[in-house]
């Protein structure tokens, strides 16, 4: 697969390259700012981007910017963004033009090698891959009146672990339910969330999508 | 034409109070005089420090009237007392005001000039009214012999002469009309001369008040800097020190043990997880990195979205304010929304901000219980110091019952 990576300081890029290059990723190309980032992904619109948030000149949200800038000329442009921290506002920014294909998670992730290399493929493939933390941050607000209410606390519970890009299987294993009792959870999630009929994949991003907006 | 008359009505009402306070200004300043007399056989201390509030009280009346009349503010002068000063120190201080010595001086002025400008404007008004109708109907309806008025040249004695003698009414009427706010325009401009604080007043007190802030600001930040000290030494730092270990004794371990060695790299790991979740703690309570990004339009979006309360956000702020003033709105935001989440029980919350006439406003109101109190040592006491830092304030409303409204402001242009 191929990988556009960008990430300004050295050491970690050195590190990203030798953990991907490990697992069978070719990096086409390794940038260091946003400009460049924008420029190499519509060059080469690889099969994922890894992208640092914080990013020269500006040191602000450049690699996140530049990352949804293009996304909004190649729809669906499959992308990981990596940071130091997580924001919701971010996570929703990135979903938001609902085409899939996006993880936001942290850095101390990358340790835990093979589940990072397992969300980049998922992220490459179309899904999506929040980092727990985000998913946190949204169960602390259960106490708000949204379309959320309506669903039951295990539905939260295989919500969120949607949002993590967890396959239904794999939810089933965690959650020490079958497969099929998962199934069940995530259609009654897209009933009560109003989610119109489509491809799966497809709707497990509206329905997080849901679950940041509310 | 009817405001105008409203405005004749209420000004004619000043010159009549014009009347009587003078005179009682008049009375209070020979009696301060008179205190000021005994203050060298000590019993005038006390009766003069007696005095003083109702000097300055009878001078905040006047100072709220010229307010009124030029719609422009006039603050009080006076320096800050500290209510635990002894009473020598108290007179000390009061004998050192220049605004104490202003103030008397004004209250002979107001005895002369402002009488005059009572009198005059009720004396035309007065005599318009009895040339115009009083002398006409009396005339015209008892026809009073013998009974004779001089208005001006003319005897009135009869209803013909007092008809003759209506232009003259009609001319003072126009010199009330005209004169009074010419007249009250002066004595507003004169009395605003005393009662303002002067420029080097003015300047003290913002001595005086820059001074508190500052230490306020140099013993916040030290605090604060002790605090991150202290957490780096007892979090990341002792994590830090513990994944160096458990590396050293994998090394260690590698060929003997290959998978002692191996639990050990996981450890390793899992600090190395721990020091960054607690490094990331850290710096969002030292600047929030949405904020670096963002400022305060992207802070305040992302509080509003963390908030376990619904939060409706109207936040527009066309620009990035000053690096410590977004931080400091943002903390006293973070504060009132955990606050109305923890204590109130609201069901929604409304977060509004905006720049307009060089300050930041930012209004956050919950439908929750109320009651809440600003208190020196609570959470939202301590942001309103750090405000104050940038002469910031922060106003809590919050009946008993709600709902509770906290309004944040701070000046500051955008940049």
């Amino acid at each position: 697969m191929r990988v556009v990576l960008a990430e300004d300081l050295a050491l970690l890029r050195d590190g990203l390259v030798r953990v991907l290059q490990a697992h069978g990723f070719t990096v086409v190309e390794a940038v260091g700012d946003g400009p460049s980032l924008h420029r190499a992904l519509l060059e080469h619109r690889p099969d994922v981007a890894v992208v640092d948030v914080r990013l020269p000149p500006t040191f602000t949200d450049e690699g996140l910017r530049a990352a949804v800038e293009a996304r909004r000329e190649v729809p669906g442009l499959p992308v990981l963004v990596l940071s130091q921290y997580v924001e919701q506002l971010y996570a929703k920014e990135l979903l938001s033009d609902r085409a899939g294909g996006v993880g936001y998670l942290l850095k101390d992730r990358i340790s835990q090698v093979k589940e990072f290399i397992d969300a980049l493929r998922r992220v490459a493939q179309g899904g999506t891959a929040l980092d727990p933390e985000v998913v946190a941050q949204l169960l602390d607000r259960r106490a708000r009146h949204d379309p959320l209410q309506e669903l039951s606390d295990r539905e939260r519970e295989v919500l969120g672990l949607i949002a993590q890009g967890r396959s239904n299987s794999a939810i089933g294993q965690m959650l020490y339910i079958t497969e099929k009792a998962v199934s069940k959870h995530t259609n009654n999630i897209f009933r009560k969330l109003d989610l119109p009929t489509s491809a799966e994949d497809n709707r497990r991003v509206l329905a997080v999508l849901t679950y940041l907006e509310t | 034409m009817r405001r105008t008359f409203e405005e004749r009505r209420s000004q004619a009402g000043i010159s009549l109070s014009l009347l009587v306070l003078p005179v009682v200004g008049l009375l209070l300043l020979s009696l301060v005089l008179v205190t000021l007399s005994l203050a060298t056989v000590w019993v005038g201390i006390p009766l003069f420090l007696g005095t003083v509030p109702v000097v300055r009280s009878f001078a905040n009346h006047h100072r709220r009237l010229v307010e009124g009349l030029t719609d422009r503010p006039v603050p009080e002068p006076y320096l800050p007392v500290p209510a635990q000063a002894s009473s020598w120190q108290r007179f000390a201080l009061v004998m050192k005001d220049q605004a104490t010595w202003r103030d008397l001086l004004w209250l002979l002025v107001n005895g002369t000039a402002g009488l005059l400008v009572g009198f005059l404007p009720v004396v035309l008004l007065a005599e318009s009214v009895m040339v115009l109708a009083v002398n006409p109907l009396v005339f015209a309806l008892f026809d009073p012999q013998g009974m004779s008025t001089w208005i001006g040249w003319i005897e009135v004695r009869d209803f013909d002469t007092a008809l003759q003698a209506m232009p003259l009414g009609l001319v003072s009427l126009a010199l009330f009309w005209v004169g009074t706010p010419a007249l009250l325009g002066w004595y507003a401009g004169l009395a605003r001369g005393f009662l303002e604080p002067t420029p080097q007043a003015e300047l003290k007190k913002r001595v005086e008040h820059l001074t508190v802030s500052r230490s306020d600001s140099v013993g916040s930040a030290a605090a604060e800097l002790r605090r991150i000290e202290r957490d780096l030494h007892d979090g990341a730092q002792a994590q830090i020190v513990s994944l160096g270990m458990n590396l050293g004794l994998a090394q260690e371990l590698m060929d003997r043990d290959p998978r002692t060695a191996s639990k050990l790299l996981e450890e390793a790991r899992e600090s190395s997880t721990q020091a960054l979740a607690e490094l990331r703690r850290l710096v969002r309570g030292i600047h929030p990195p949405v904020l670096a990004d963002r400022g305060l339009l992207g802070g305040l979006q992302a509080l509003a979205m963390a908030c376990p309360i619904p939060v409706t956000s109207k936040i527009e702020i066309p620009g990035r304010a000053p690096d410590p003033i977004e931080a400091a709105l943002y903390f006293a935001v973070a504060e009132v929304l955990t606050n109305a989440a923890r204590h109130s029980h609201a069901r929604q919350v409304g977060l509004s901000a905006s720049h307009a006439g060089g300050r930041i406003t930012v209004e956050v109101t919950d439908d929750g219980d109320g009651g809440a109190v600003l208190t020196p040592e609570g959470g939202l006491g301590g942001l309103g110091r750090r405000l104050k830092a940038f002469d910031g304030t922060v106003v809590l409303n919050s009946p008993v019952g709600g709902p509770t409204r906290v309004i944040l402001e701070v000046p500051c242009e955008l940049s």
